[in-house]
């Protein structure tokens, strides 16, 4: 299949299949609706365990009665053994945080290459609780932490030691018994850089070793809570109801930390959602059958529940929410005027419909559902969510042939007036607590002199008129001249240059302006790892769930067929129990 | 002796010299230039240690063009590091190299000279051959370092040469995408000159080795490295 971007300036050359225009996809506000889907992260490692056959041994589980101690676990794949190891430690409750400036947490963890001797489990148990503080060996792939919810890890144990199952309602509202609060990678503190994995066949996929982490903990969690039940009432205690069980994910809390990855990365991101798109229009591309029309239904009406199993206290995004699950009721009715005479012929009608009336969530739910009944066109897309291609500067080109890329590429960013305050009112700096980033008022809050690069569109505006000035002097300048003269224009040059023919790979927006927001960006990333229940707690920060609905460690051997646990919903008597 | 990351290292250097006043761009492709040094055993961080000395008063600096002609320039960098201007040098010779076929950079007055080869990688992956040439009249060495096109590590070779009078700071560099640039050395030049000399396989060891159990660095340059990249960072008060 040969798939290229919609582009109005470039004439189509072969009959291709047309992907979105970057000028519809690359929108924050479209970014920031986004959900996860067959290609996140989360999904695609579910489907590597089950494939692999990894397999997952207990080597170490020695809590006390409270669940504190340690565990290690060894990890089978056809390309390796892995180790993950973990730390359970008594917090005070009033220095329980998931602030980044926190400095303990009840558990800390670390996955690493090979099996791990005693020296090396000696060193780590001294530095993996300090997490930022400590230091790891090169054979450490990540690092994290998480701490309790406190009112599920309790009620959970409580209702367990007394043999009764907890409320599947707890888990509706906040899914999880843990949530972590970051997961490092690539060379952190010693760690492994990613270099090192690239060449891994487990763990070569981006954030692969880092969402496995996840699992593992959420793994841990659920094993801790039942044997601090039966420690606690070892007559009357009952296992985890398996369903209950697989509704339980790991929560996460995620700040503006996490947004510079998205500017800094432009050629990752443009592979990330080249491929999704490509797996749309893959999708879009098929003619629906009677079958795909019924199981689309179910899935829209999964989602439905979904949605409104999603709780949060931000006005907006409870009214998106409000209006998704409204849009998806709508949608089940379009369904039923075409289940019969005229059958639906095309999903480009539905999808048409579906930009006409219906919010952007709602589209790209849409579009997350579609990629769900063609997985043999979507999943072989997860192998080319890589890139490894250096940056690169052509010095020799001319000036105005950057000129022209400026306005052909990056015309979005031409459009923004800096002379207007309002298009400047924030800027981002890096905090000294833990250096993690943070948006500031300028002109209000100290810091604007140590600005972090993320203003993109403003260096766009400042090069394109610096190069407009040198060539009403100097027509046929190239750009190694504008160079030397204008050093400071360097970054955006080679950005410009290497982005240029890789649509995806800007967000097209201001950072800096006062109408951005930061959480779009948060959510961008999120989906692409896998998470869902998207919670804002400000406009700076949000908790989502990971792994919710995923299968157990048990059920990876016990399953050959995929797994489906798109958009979990609470688990039904039926399910359960 | 702390051991640290490639990606450890980029970062901490590149916040080093962004808090040292060095442009974006330039101290974007500095740091990538001495975390690949350090990665493949060539000093790295130790050359950046004699430059750091120097910075503050520098970072800003540019290079003021002496002579032009087609297929040769001459810069002179005004007693200033090559950390900050070896990357738009590689440019100039790149794009001379382009046009020309062959092009000659010359850099008068520069220093950390042995961070050139940091700088050329990117020019092998255009598939063109650079060829490095100076000389430390201090010590009295006479360095090449030579990476043809497409391969992935140069040659590096030190040699004893007589003391010269007065002093050179200057840096020869030398692109081609046609004309194979290996010097043709003497045949006793092993035997009799060669000090030191540094091959692609003991580059490849050396990155398997840093990949494997990550790179030494000295504890004074570490902390220094650390403390001056902490002068981005910025104290809200907002803990």
């Amino acid at each position: 299949m040969k798939i290229k971007e919609k582009n109005p300036d470039t004439p189509t050359q072969t009959a291709v299949m047309e992907l979105r225009p970057a000028a519809q996809v690359m929108r924050l506000s479209r970014l920031g609706s986004l959900f996860q889907n067959r290609l996140s992260f989360t999904r695609s490692l579910v489907r590597q365990m089950i494939g692999e056959r990894w397999r997952i041994e207990t080597e170490r589980f020695a809590l006390d009665d409270e669940g504190y101690g340690d565990a290690v676990y060894r990890i089978h794949t056809p390309a390796g053994l892995y180790s993950f190891v973990l730390f359970s430690r008594y917090l005070d409750p009033a220095l329980r945080s998931d602030r980044v400036i926190a400095q303990q947490w009840d558990l800390a963890f670390a996955l690493c290459e090979g099996e791990l001797t005693d020296a090396q489990l000696d060193e780590m148990a001294s530095n993996v609780p300090r997490q930022e503080a400590g230091r790891c060996s090169a054979n450490v792939l990540t690092l994290s932490r998480a701490n309790r919810s406190q009112r599920n890890f309790e009620a959970v144990i409580e209702r367990l030691a007394a043999g009764d199952q907890p409320e599947v309602g707890w888990f509706e509202r906040v899914g999880y018994l843990y949530r972590t609060t970051a997961v490092y990678g690539n060379g952190k503190f010693g760690l492994a850089d990613y270099d090192r994995l690239r060449d891994d066949a487990t763990f070569s996929r981006p954030f692969s070793a880092q969402m496995f982490t996840v699992f593992m903990v959420r793994h841990f969690t659920l094993a801790q809570v039942e044997h601090i039940a039966v420690r606690r009432a070892p007559a009357s205690a009952v296992r985890l109801d398996p369903a209950i069980k697989r509704y339980i994910g790991i929560g996460n809390s995620t700040g503006l930390g996490m947004a510079p990855f998205l500017i800094s990365h432009p050629q990752l991101i443009d592979r990330w959602v080249t491929q999704r798109e490509t797996a749309i229009t893959g999708a879009l591309a098929q003619t629906p059958t009677a079958d795909d029309l019924r199981r689309l239904t179910q899935l829209v009406s999964r989602a439905g529940k979904h949605m409104l199993e999603t709780h949060t206290d931000d006005g907006e995004q409870a009214d998106a929410d409000y209006r998704t699950v409204t849009e998806l009721a709508a949608l089940q009715r379009w369904f039923a005027a075409r289940r019969s005479t005229p059958l639906l012929t095309d999903w480009h009608t539905l999808v048409r419909h579906a930009e006409r009336r219906w919010s952007l969530q709602t589209q790209e739910l849409v579009n997350c559902l579609l990629l769900e009944l063609y997985p043999n066109i979507v999943n072989p897309l997860e192998n080319e969510m890589s890139v490894d291609a250096p940056a690169s500067m052509d010095s020799s080109a001319s000036l105005d042939e950057l000129r022209l890329r400026i306005e052909r590429h990056y015309d979005w960013a031409l459009a923004y007036d800096f002379d207007d305050a309002k298009e400047q009112a924030f800027f981002w700096y890096r905090a000294a607590a833990k250096e993690e980033p943070r948006l500031g008022r300028r002109g209000e809050d100290s810091g604007a002199e140590r600005e972090i690069a993320l203003d993109i569109a403003r260096s766009v505006r400042r090069c394109y008129d610096a190069i407009r000035r040198r060539l009403a002097d100097q027509p046929q300048a190239d750009v190694v001249d504008f160079l030397l003269a204008t050093p400071e224009h360097r970054a955006i040059v080679r950005r410009i240059q290497n982005m240029s023919h890789l649509p995806y790979g800007e967000i097209r927006a201001n950072l800096l302006g006062r109408d951005c927001r930061p959480l779009d960006l948060l959510r961008c990333k999120l989906s692409f790892f896998g998470a869902s229940k998207f919670d804002p707690r400000s406009d700076r920060w949000v908790r989502i769930t990971l792994f919710q609905g995923a299968p157990l460690v048990e059920d990876l051997a016990a399953s050959d067929v995929e797994y489906d646990w798109l958009l979990p919903v609470r688990p039904t008597a039926k399910t359960a129990g | 002796m702390p051991q640290v990351s490639h990606n450890e290292l980029l970062n901490t250097v590149d916040k080093a010299l962004e808090a040292m006043g060095m442009r974006q761009g330039e101290r974007a492709e500095a740091a990538e230039a001495i975390a690949w040094l350090e990665r493949h055993g060539l000093g790295g961080v130790a050359e950046l240690a004699k430059a750091l000395d120097h910075m503050p008063s520098e970072a800003q600096g540019r290079l003021i063009e002496c002579y032009r002609d087609g297929g040769l320039r001459v810069f002179s960098a005004n007693g200033q590091s090559i950390l900050s201007a070896g990357r738009v040098a590689i440019d100039v010779l790149l794009s001379m190299a382009t046009r020309y076929g062959l092009a000659t950079v010359r850099i008068e007055n520069c220093h950390n000279r042995a961070l050139i080869p940091g700088f050329c990688v990117r020019a092998a992956d255009q598939d063109i051959g650079v060829l490095a040439c100076w000389s430390n009249q201090h010590q009295s060495r006479l360095h090449l370092a030579w990476h043809n096109g497409c391969d992935r590590f140069p040659t590096l070779r030190v040699q004893a040469r007589p003391r010269a009078d007065g002093p050179d700071q200057s840096i020869t560099l030398i692109a081609s995408r046609a004309i194979q640039l290996m010097p043709n050395l003497p045949a006793d030049i092993d035997t009799h000159w060669l000090v030191s000399a540094a091959d692609p396989q003991g580059m490849s060891d050396a990155e398997r080795q840093a990949l494997a159990g990550g790179m030494s660095v000295s504890d004074d340059t570490w902390a220094r490295l650390k403390r001056i990249a902490a002068g981005v960072l910025v104290d809200d008060g907002l803990d």
